[in-house]
């Protein structure tokens, strides 16, 4: 399935409007959702993080990475729930204004959705997040 | 008890984004217990939505612990602000698990190790809890020490910011 129309995602309490580009669901083969986000200067995260040089914090973009895959959610109505950060890395730093690019894939197994987000920025990547989600009782709808 | 305004004697981190409160166990070099209280009049909770559940949001709670580890390696070498010239930044996390969530009125406990410095990269490891409830694992925590630049002039002007 292809999402025509950029799909704004609730707005997040640490992050943007993640926007969903592109989604495709191949059955149990898993999903992939494509994803961007504009990093708002006037993120109240930038004030305190740091003074004169804003940085957006690293577990913003892990926030980036779990708001693409609640879109996901949504879209396949179920409500996953995050339990682990398996990995994360950050290779790059982030600036007010920066445009990144979250690249998903989610493995489903049934009770579980194994997730892995490329966050890509006008240089390459800026950081790659391994996340576990918890399906409620029963699975995938 | 160390308080908050030592702790911002040695963090480049400010309101909101500065974490954590005070320290109540400190051994230098070593580990360490910090605290969060978490309130309700804190940003994040002004754009939930109906139906939306009222947690402290886990991202921000590991970083949180991430901040009360900070002050093991910063200590000595404080980073008030990030224009002296350094400043520390997440490098990597991994086996993070959320056990439990945070609700505002909560009071955290942040138990952080430091397992090993290389310097200019360190790592810790620790648990936070609530009412000796975890409700997060941090299996391993990288932070580096980055020199920084100086902003561009035609940077971007941040709310509330300095530059």
């Amino acid at each position: 399935m292809t999402v025509a129309e950029p799909m704004p995602v609730q707005l997040a309490v640490l992050t943007e409007n993640v926007r969903v580009i592109d989604y495709e669901s191949d059955g149990d083969a898993g999903i992939r959702v494509f994803a961007q986000v504009t990093v708002d200067p006037d993120n109240p995260a930038f004030v305190g993080h740091y003074p004169g040089l804003p940085v957006f914090p690293g577990v913003c973009q892990i926030d980036c990475a779990h708001r693409t895959v609640l879109a996901a959610a949504r879209i396949e109505g179920v409500a996953p729930r995050l339990t682990t950060v398996s990995t994360a890395r950050f290779l790059r730093v982030v600036s007010p204004c920066d445009e990144i690019r979250i690249e998903t894939v989610i493995a489903t197994t049934g009770t579980e959705w194994h997730v892995v987000a490329a966050l890509c920025g006008k240089d390459g990547l800026v950081a790659r997040v391994r996340l576990r989600y918890q399906l409620p009782h029963g699975g995938t709808s | 008890m160390i308080g908050i305004a030592e702790i911002m004697e040695k963090l480049p981190h400010r309101c909101p984004m500065l974490l954590v409160d005070q320290l109540i166990e400190f051994v230098p070099g070593e580990h360490l217990t910090g605290v969060k209280a978490v309130t309700a009049s804190e940003p994040w909770f002004r754009t939930i939505l109906p139906g939306e559940p009222v947690v402290f949001p886990p991202g921000l709670l590991i970083e949180s612990w991430c901040q009360a580890a900070a002050l093991l390696a910063v200590w000595d070498a404080p980073h008030p602000s990030v224009l002296d010239g350094e400043m520390p930044l997440l490098g990597s996390l991994s086996d993070v698990t959320f056990d439990g969530s945070v609700e505002p009125g909560s009071v955290v406990l942040h138990h952080a190790r430091l397992i090993r410095d290389f310097g200019n990269t360190l790592i810790f490891r620790g648990t936070s809890t609530v009412d000796d409830r975890t409700v997060l694992r941090v299996g391993r925590m990288f932070m580096v020490i980055r020199p920084t630049q100086p902003p561009p002039e035609d940077a971007v002007l941040v709310r509330g910011g300095s530059s």
